[in-house]
């Protein structure tokens, strides 16, 4: 169990230190965005809440409704993010990363 | 952090990711519809019943060469004889002939409940086969009994389990990742973790189960 949470606490390091320089290199355009600092926060609530639960085993559905509103929070916030940033470079790695997750799901369910 | 690369790196990284992912993909899809069907059909009572009544059926031939005292002759030899021949002279045709019904009428109950169990090669059936025979031993009464290894069921089960839950991971980390457009993307990272450590644990009880055996 201690090894677990030992990991658990790496991996969140981790997550936040990567958010933190994801803050530092996008200051500018997250500060344009209206609410942009509270969004930025909420979607890295979102990313240790729901990574947690799922380290521990613990997601369930109750958890998942509560999650929703954060969930569209985030998605709003990256809609601006992206849209205000414009970067060609930036689009592409979204366009992977999303392509990838729809294959990702296409296998698992189809 | 420089996020100021070439743009060409990017594409020709795109490029490799999709047609890796695409690649990927295909053959995860047919290697998990295999995967599904070997780990059921072992469990399938009538595969399980095929395999119980193709021991009786070996055990009766034998059975029949020891009443009719055909063991141990040094004159007796099977092997100019064809199959046929050797059950007419063991008076057991119409016997096989009713075991090939029975196998058969199981193979369509399978067939019926698995319709993709032709992309199983031979080579994936056998050894499931060989395996669940071994466990299956008939006791004198006569009747099958099955051997089971607690520490194995242990561990397959908790396998099933990590399983599962790596895929309800995945699944909402994906779906995390598309929403937020792949800001949430570190949540797979946690799924990774998760499954990594349930595998450690479940293989540290498998091994303490033994030596507990």
């Amino acid at each position: 169990m201690n090894s677990n949470l030992y990991l658990a606490l790496i991996i969140n390091l981790i997550t936040i230190y990567y958010l933190y320089i994801f803050f530092r290199n996008n200051k500018n355009v997250i500060n344009t965005i209206k609410f942009g600092k509270t969004l930025f926060f909420l979607t890295c609530l979102l990313i240790i809440v729901s990574g947690t639960a799922i380290f521990f085993d613990a997601l369930n559905k109750i958890l998942l409704i509560f999650l929703i509103p954060l969930l569209l929070t985030s998605t709003w916030f990256s809609y601006k993010f992206y849209r205000i940033k414009n970067s060609l470079q930036d689009y592409l790695y979204v366009g992977v990363i999303v392509i990838y997750s729809l294959i990702i799901f296409y296998n698992l369910y189809y | 952090m420089n996020l100021k690369r070439p743009k060409f790196i990017s594409i020709l990284g795109v490029f490799i990711l999709f047609i890796s992912c695409n690649q990927e993909g295909i053959s995860t899809h047919d290697y998990q519809e295999v995967e599904r069907i070997k780990s059921e059909i072992k469990k399938d009572i009538d595969f399980n019943h095929i395999i119980s009544k193709n021991i009786r059926f070996t055990e009766t031939i034998f059975e029949k060469l020891r009443e009719n005292k055909f063991l141990g002759k040094k004159n007796f030899s099977l092997k100019n004889l064809d199959e046929k021949q050797i059950l007419v002279k063991l008076g057991m045709d119409k016997i096989f002939e009713n075991h090939l019904n029975e196998i058969n009428q199981h193979i369509l109950a399978i067939k019926s409940r698995y319709p993709n169990i032709n992309i199983l090669a031979e080579d994936d059936l056998l050894p499931i086969y060989e395996k669940v025979k071994e466990s299956i031993k008939p006791n004198l009464n006569g009747n099958l009994i099955r051997r089971v290894d607690p520490c194995d069921e242990a561990f397959e089960s908790d396998f099933h389990t990590i399983h599962a839950n790596y895929d309800t991971a995945v699944t909402w980390c994906t779906l995390l990742s598309v929403l937020s457009l792949g800001v949430a993307s570190p949540c797979y990272l946690y799924a990774y973790g998760n499954m990594i450590t349930d595998v450690v644990i479940s293989i540290e009880k498998f091994a303490n189960c033994k030596e507990n055996l």
